[in-house]
């Protein structure tokens, strides 16, 4: 049974503090649910455990069973375990999905033992089937042309196929219609086991109909700053965020950024200040 | 110098060389000057050439109506000064695959002239692997209204390999189109430098003009330079340029390595991805993987 623990994670991008001073723990078999509003850093700190090169850990620690992750690369957190379903995954022109997802099968493997295509193209084509995505999906190219359900979809294909041992789904429910939400939410509930610890990233109460979570955690300014069960959920759905103003003791979610302007007289100061 | 064994064993296959498989093309003229091929009537199958220094004038021509496809595979052993006529009469189309690679680094230079008449339409495609120094001079030439060119160039270059090129599309009738797309790739210490110059010239109301170019360095030490140019003396067009060099898209890459592909596997996914349209056409032939190990091959820098 694996186990993530996040502990006193401060991240930045560009010199702006995103998170500032994450804890979490995730138990295999355990799902978490992190809400909050826009731009409080939910996805940040998906990409950060991936290990996305664009964030900067500034303290902190990331751990998988007990190892710590802060600077892994990116591949070898994946073939630890950790997996990320994005938010908006890229589109590779040109590289069939099929030879996409085989090669990150493949790499998993030890190094004594080959991929047995045989059985994974029938492994590939029942989740495929699982997940209702048509039967041309092997030979098209990864995520290209691909509609944004699809897109989603094929995140959970890869994570069925791959199957991680700590998952970070962001925003998996975004693009879906009500068909695909229940699709997707009735694959991802049967992959729940002992072995797999699940983090799902929404705004919406519709997809934790479908993905029941064990702990609801709200991301304000970079930080949890409430941690519950299911009860938060209905809570947010019914009331939104406001009401955490009163406690948190904030007018506003979103920070303001130091305005600086740098006008005539400032830069005669500047000037003044280097030539004296 | 005599063609590897996958080659001469490809059906049908016309060795531009060897005046006995001359005998397979229905119009064929051979001098001092080279070989003058042409294609007096539709196929369905694509007719293959092999073409190496031997021959250093090579001149294809469509009739008019006709509807062709050509494979080319350009293989040299040495240093080679080549020229390579294309020309299209009315109404003819081609579509060309060009594949061109070399058994050793040499010196070796082409000049492309392409010539097409009205409404006749080109979609040509260069696959291009040659290591030491290469220089190609492209011109084109749009002469009848409403000829179409679309042409794609994937041009991968490794060890300290250096290619020059220069680009040169002329619309020298109305409604002419001519599309061009140049992917390439340096890695180690290779050097690349093309520049592309587009020309409508006056009076060519309705053409088009676009050109992209990609270019990847996969090295500290590679470099790749374009210089895309567009001269156009006529209001009623549509022409567009661009150029972009980087390194591999940061997106892209981590994406795959978010799925466990190491850094050089998901490397080489990514650039599979731009060569698959170029390998395409010579799956029938049974030498896609002996050209797409080629390419991987220059891509690591072996």
């Amino acid at each position: 049974m694996s186990k993530l623990e996040l502990k006193n994670l401060v991240v930045s991008v560009e010199g702006n503090t995103i998170l500032k001073g994450i804890n979490l723990t995730v138990n295999g078999g355990e799902t978490h649910a992190i809400m909050g509003p826009n731009g409080t850093g939910k996805s940040t700190l998906a990409q950060i455990v991936m290990g996305h090169p664009k964030y900067v850990i500034e303290s902190g620690e990331i751990l998988l069973d007990g190892e710590l992750m802060n600077d892994l690369p990116v591949d070898e957190r994946s073939r630890k375990g950790i997996f990320l379903g994005m938010q908006s995954p890229v589109e590779v022109p040109g590289v069939t999905n099929f030879d996409f997802v085989k090669s990150a099968v493949s790499v998993r493997l030890p190094k004594d033992q080959h991929l047995r295509i045989g059985r994974f193209i029938l492994q590939f084509e029942d989740a495929a089937k699982e997940l209702s995505m048509g039967s041309g999906l092997s030979h098209r190219f990864l995520n290209q042309g691909f509609s944004g359900g699809e897109k989603k979809r094929n995140e959970i294909l890869q994570m069925k196929l791959l199957k991680p041992s700590i998952a970070f789904l962001d925003e998996i429910d975004s693009g879906l219609d009500v068909d695909a939400l229940r699709i997707v939410g009735e694959n991802v509930t049967k992959m729940k086991s002992p072995n797999l610890g699940m983090v799902l990233i929404t705004h919406y109460q519709r997809l934790l109909d479908y993905i029941e979570p064990d702990f609801v955690h709200i991301m304000i300014r970079g930080q949890i700053v409430k941690t519950g069960g299911k009860e938060l959920i209905t809570k947010i759905d019914q009331d939104g965020y406001d009401w955490l103003k009163a406690e948190l003791g904030v007018t506003d979610f979103e920070e303001k950024q130091p305005q600086y302007s740098l006008g005539t007289c400032a830069t005669n100061t500047a000037v003044n200040s280097v030539t004296k | 110098m005599s063609f590897p064994d996958y080659l001469t064993r490809i059906p049908n296959v016309v060795d531009l060389s060897q005046p006995n498989t001359l005998q397979i093309v229905p119009k064929v003229q051979v001098n001092d000057q080279g070989v003058h091929v042409t294609i007096p009537r539709s196929t369905k199958q694509p007719a293959v050439f092999l073409w190496n220094q031997k021959i250093s004038q090579l001149t294809l021509h469509v009739s008019e109506g006709v509807a062709a496809e050509v494979i080319l595979l350009r293989v040299l052993s040495g240093n080679a000064k080549q020229s390579f006529q294309i020309q299209l009469d009315s109404d003819a189309s081609l579509s060309l695959h060009e594949a061109e690679w070399n058994l050793r680094a040499s010196k070796t230079s082409i000049q492309r002239r392409l010539t097409l008449q009205k409404s006749a339409r080109l979609e040509h495609q260069l696959l291009s692997s040659l290591e030491g120094t290469s220089e190609s001079d492209f011109f084109l030439d749009l002469q009848g209204a409403r000829a179409e060119y679309a042409g794609e160039t994937f041009l991968v270059a490794s060890g300290e390999s250096k290619a020059f090129a220069h680009q040169r599309l002329e619309h020298h009738a109305k409604s002419s189109v001519s599309n061009i797309q140049n992917i390439l790739v340096a890695s180690e210490a290779s050097d690349l430098d093309y520049s592309v110059n587009g020309f409508i010239e006056k009076g060519m109301a309705g053409s088009i003009c676009r050109q992209q170019n990609r270019g990847v360095i996969l090295s500290p030490k590679g470099s790749v330079r374009v210089d895309p140019k567009l001269y156009i003396d006529e209001y009623d067009v549509e022409a567009g340029h661009g150029a972009a060099i980087g390194q591999i898209d940061e997106e892209q890459l981590f994406y795959l390595l978010s799925r466990g592909l190491t850094e050089d596997e998901a490397k080489r996914l990514i650039l599979s991805g731009y060569t698959e349209q170029f390998l395409a056409p010579y799956e029938a032939l049974e030498i896609r993987s002996r050209l797409e190990q080629r390419i991987a091959n220059r891509l690591k820098g072996a």
